[in-house]
């Protein structure tokens, strides 16, 4: 099932596409989302068919570039993978900025 | 017609170049402008008004509203209202109206979370005075009223000590988002096998810099601690 926020999300998405690029025929809307963003891109797959269906974008396809997590540590200063928050860097720090990842992003459009 | 790009032809490949080839329009726009955008215009409004206002998320029963209810007794001479988020009913708008505050009551229906709009639309209900304090009890929900602004000062994560040491890990991006964690219940403690250090520390490791108050709402302990950062929040706005 897909979750009532991703569907908000999916709905900003076509509002910001149709204000963007009018009546132009959209085949793909690409986006960009990071891994520690707190969006479920399985839930936007699902969702997305449905949630644009009757809008001025139905018909188009998802294409979801996925972003990994990187943080760089506040101690050590070096950047790595951050797998989950909460986890420590190799230094022991947990103080840890989030320098990818974190993405939530309509990138583009691909139009007829 | 092409059953793939929709052109007058008979269905043919889209591999190659030719005359109809998808042309790339770059938005790069963040999916939450629309609520952000909302969201900046309160905050500014917001500021110029003298208003801090804090936005509460937890879990449905971790103690939200028994907090707001103990809290505003506890601060008898300031102007505080709240707003109150729920998929529907307005029972918690009942409880915090018998504290003699001003309330309005916010129905999501099958929404899960508060958005800026909500706010900006019922704002003007609660007639709020130069340097108020307003809550807003988000809808119970640990996971997507983390991602949407709602022009507040700063989000104030609640966790009851019933929910698991574990739970800032599993739901780390509320505890990311918060500048405070108010861990509420805490006369449960000792009765629910639950061991609250171990509970901020997992907080911490995921948000170093939260303020943290432990707190047993009607009892009163941690109460002062909690209020003299309410009081703080409210000098920055001044
Ligand atoms: N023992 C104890 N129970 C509490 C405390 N705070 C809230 N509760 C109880 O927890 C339940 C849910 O509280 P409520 O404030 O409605 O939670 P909300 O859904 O987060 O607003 C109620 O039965 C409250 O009486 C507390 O500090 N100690
Ligand atoms: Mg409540
Ligand atoms: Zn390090
Ligand atoms: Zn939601």
């Amino acid at each position: 099932m897909t979750a009532v926020h991703e569907l908000a999300l999916i709905e900003s998405v076509v509002d910001e596409v149709v204000a963007r690029i009018g009546d132009q025929r959209v085949a793909i809307v690409r986006l960009e989302i990071g891994a520690l963003a707190g969006v479920s891109v399985e839930a936007l797959r699902t969702g997305f068919d449905v949630c644009i269906e009757g809008t001025p974008i139905a018909g188009a396809s998802l294409d979801v570039v996925e972003v990994a997590a990187v943080a760089r540590c506040r101690s050590c200063g070096s950047e790595a993978a951050l797998a989950a928050y909460g986890a420590p860097c190799a230094c022991g720090g947990f103080d840890r900025e989030l320098i990818a990842g974190g993405e939530l992003l309509l990138k583009e459009v691909e139009v007829y | 017609m092409c059953r793939t790009c929709g052109c007058g032809a008979a269905d043919h490949d889209h591999d190659h170049d030719h005359h109809h080839r998808s042309r790339r329009i770059a938005l790069e726009t963040d999916l939450l402008a629309r609520n952000d955008r909302i969201a900046e215009a309160l905050r500014a409004r917001f500021e110029h008004d003298g208003i801090a206002v804090l936005n509460l998320i937890g879990a449905p029963g971790a103690g939200k509203t028994a907090l707001l209810e103990h809290t505003l007794r506890k601060l008898p001479a300031a102007s505080i209202a709240v707003i109150e988020g729920d998929q529907a009913t307005d029972r918690d708008a009942r409880r915090i109206a018998a504290t003699g505050r001003r309330v309005v009551q916010v129905n999501t229906g099958a929404g899960c979370h508060l958005e800026a709009g909500m706010i900006e639309r019922r704002l003007g209900e609660l007639g709020l005075a130069r340097r108020s304090l307003l809550f807003v009890e988000n809808v119970g929900n640990l996971v997507c009223p983390a991602l949407f602004d709602l022009g507040e000062r700063a989000k104030v994560a609640v966790v009851s000590v019933a929910e698991g040491e574990d739970k800032p890990l599993k739901y780390p991006h509320v505890i990311r988002a918060a500048a405070a964690l108010v861990v509420t219940k805490m006369d449960l403690a000792p009765h629910v096998d639950a061991d609250p250090a171990l509970l901020i520390e997992n907080a911490r490791r995921v948000n170093p810099d939260l303020a943290v108050f432990p707190v047993a709402a009607a009892r009163g302990e941690g109460m002062a601690e909690w209020c003299a950062w309410l009081e703080q929040q409210l000098e920055g706005v001044r």
